[in-house]
């Protein structure tokens, strides 16, 4: 009776996560031997209960990059000028979702255990588009030279903050918003004074949405009552997770018994996490849109060198510096220290992103098919990647 | 919590470091007295207060860790602002975590109150067998820097508590002093009307006239 109680707990597990019984190896292996220990022991009916070789391959989650082939709608604009926010919003909450649907239970658990990232290809790339999204918004703003256009740059993402939370996705959101109460952004007071006041007031609340205070209580309550399709700060219930496995002993009563307690919590955040693999996004993407985001969101900048923009573009007031002799030195020499995860980016992957954006640019704008495009188109095209001065020299001819 | 009720400073603290140096163990130990474990989960597990009396004030230190968020770029920035201390933590047995302190120490100067009290912490002092960082040597590097120093061990609680009590000991000590006046150390956040003693109040005078 017990074994087959066993038995069943055994199915519902299966059925319950099956991407762990195709990807994790280990798992495989002891489930099949104890299901040949239950062949042995137990009834046919055991036996039955632990079949895993029906469940369907879970490979997708192991590949980094995998696309569809998507139907061609109409012309589209890739200018970032010409996007709408509703549009930024739901391309980048595209590329969120299927970086974040491929994080398997191993790999958040391998996170908590390590306490870093050990061979995660998976969530390493999550981070890194985290990152690069917080970066471009901060490029994008900082590549405009006076402070009303900035202004408008930064009107945008916050209509784009306002999107993301109506698309329910909070990682973008904290990104996004992330980027721009960066100091690199917020240090920006003449831009500041062009913004309209109800621009200030939803970005106040945007920033109070996903403020760390009570232990991003804002958030979580927001989160909690979202219904559907949702997308939650992966850093802070990763935060969750390892508090939760640090504070409380896998054992309790002398190492006998599991700490059901400490067990359920984990249960709460990785329930939330992993059940993201299985929902479904509504998001119809522009497939050259996308590979446009990807290429510009791939751009490595040291905070540094943001930080460096920022000042050549509003210089610092002398006056408003601290000037008491317990300042402490700050390090001049500029480190080279890649903050955050260093995705340098692998020379293949970006020509294979450059190449697919060129052709997405000449099938939108090289209307007459003779394999140009107008000076003007590419100027403007060439706007989207402020940074990439010698890729502008390099192609214009071409 | 009923010592929140009344406390004379709020210090807000930040453990920095590289992942997997122990800070959240060393979090834990500090404010396990006052650990709070929320079962409806919604707000998720939040222990990071401490109230200590130092003298004769009662100081709040509300501590972010960090941990799991290290290289979430835009999150961690934003935990910096308004922290008047940080202990920046490094495992003694693990030389790479020694050497990335000066990136740390850039940063939370880039982000942080200028004033800021650093306290560099060699933690996982139980490991004395695998050190791979002499005590002396990070020892010079924290003076040449004008941090404090500490060695402790999560594991065993050693000097887990004289490394939080001399950070705050410290801030206090930049607060109370003349030299640090209005513009700086201004995200040391008094308690509002509610318990304020005479005491408190003097020393709000102190540190905000101009």
């Amino acid at each position: 009776m017990t074994r087959l109680k066993i038995c069943y707990f055994m199915r519902y597990w299966i059925v319950t996560f099956p991407a762990e019984f195709n990807l994790d190896l280990g798992l495989i292996q002891i489930t099949e031997e104890f299901r040949e220990v239950a062949a042995q022991l137990g009834s046919e009916e055991h036996f039955k209960l632990i079949d895993i070789s029906a469940i369907p391959s879970y490979d997708w989650m192991r590949k980094l990059t995998q696309r569809k082939k998507q139907a061609k709608k109409g012309k589209a604009s890739l200018l970032f000028d010409h996007l709408e926010p509703v549009e930024l919003a739901e391309h980048l909450t595209f590329l969120e979702f299927k970086s974040i649907r491929r994080i398997s239970f191993t790999d958040y658990q391998s996170y908590v255990i390590h306490g870093c990232l050990v061979e995660n290809p998976t969530l390493e790339r999550s981070i890194a588009l985290f990152n690069g999204i917080s970066q471009w918004v901060q490029l994008m703003v900082l590549s405009k030279l006076t402070p009303q256009t900035r202004a408008e740059v930064i009107t945008k993402y916050i209509h784009v903050a306002q999107k993301l939370l109506h698309l329910q996705n909070f990682n973008t959101l904290m990104a996004v918003v992330g980027g721009l109460s960066h100091s690199s952004i917020c240090r920006l007071k003449e831009t500041h004074a062009y913004l309209a006041p109800e621009v200030l007031k939803i970005w106040n609340e945007m920033t109070e949405l996903v403020s760390s205070n009570n232990n991003y209580s804002n958030y979580r309550k927001a989160f909690n009552q979202c219904r559907g399709f949702k997308i939650p700060i992966l850093g802070v219930h990763l935060k969750d997770l390892i508090a939760v496995h640090v504070v409380f002993p896998d054992w309790v009563s002398d190492s006998s018994m599991v700490n059901l307690v400490k067990m359920h919590q984990l249960y709460m955040t990785f329930n939330e996490l992993v059940s993201l693999q299985s929902v479904v996004s509504q998001v119809e993407p522009n497939m050259d849109l996308i590979y446009l985001l990807t290429l510009s969101l791939d751009l490595y900048y040291t905070e540094d060198e943001i930080y460096e923009l920022s000042l050549l573009r509003e210089p610092r007031n002398p006056k408003s510096q601290p000037t008491s002799p317990t300042t402490p030195n700050k390090p001049l020499a500029p480190l080279d220290w890649a903050s955050g995860v260093t995705t340098k980016p692998d020379p293949s992957v970006v020509n294979k992103h450059i190449r697919k954006l060129v052709e997405s640019v000449f099938r939108n704008y090289d209307h007459d098919h003779d394999g140009y495009i107008s000076q003007e188109d590419f100027r403007s095209i060439a706007a989207n990647f402020p940074f990439l001065d010698s890729f502008c020299v390099l192609d214009k001819d071409q | 919590m009923g010592s929140d009720d009344s406390y004379n400073f709020v210090f807000k603290v930040v453990l920095i470091g590289e992942s997997g140096v122990g800070k959240s163990n060393l979090l834990s130990r500090f404010t396990k007295n006052e650990f709070m474990h929320d079962s409806r989960t919604t707000i998720g597990v939040e222990f990071s207060t401490r109230t200590v009396q130092l003298d004769h004030l009662t100081i709040k230190a509300q501590i972010w860790d960090t941990a799991g968020l290290e290289r979430y770029r835009a999150i961690t920035s934003a935990y910096y602002r308004g922290a008047v201390g940080a202990l920046l933590v490094y495992d003694i047995s693990k030389h790479l975590t020694y050497e990335s302190a000066e990136r740390w120490l850039k940063e939370l100067y880039d982000h942080a109150d200028p004033h800021i009290v650093v306290m560099l912490v060699g933690n996982k002092k139980d490991l004395e067998t695998l050190r791979t960082v002499p005590t002396e040597e990070a020892k010079d590097f924290a003076d040449k820097k004008g941090l404090m120093f500490i060695e402790t061990s999560a594991l065993n609680s050693t000097n887990v508590e004289a490394a939080f009590n001399e950070v705050l000991t410290a801030i206090h000590k930049k607060v109370a002093s003349k030299e640090v006046t209005r513009g700086s150390i201004s995200a040391v956040t008094l308690s509002g009307s509610l318990g304020l003693t005479r005491e408190s109040q003097e020393e709000r005078k102190g540190c905000c006239k101009s």
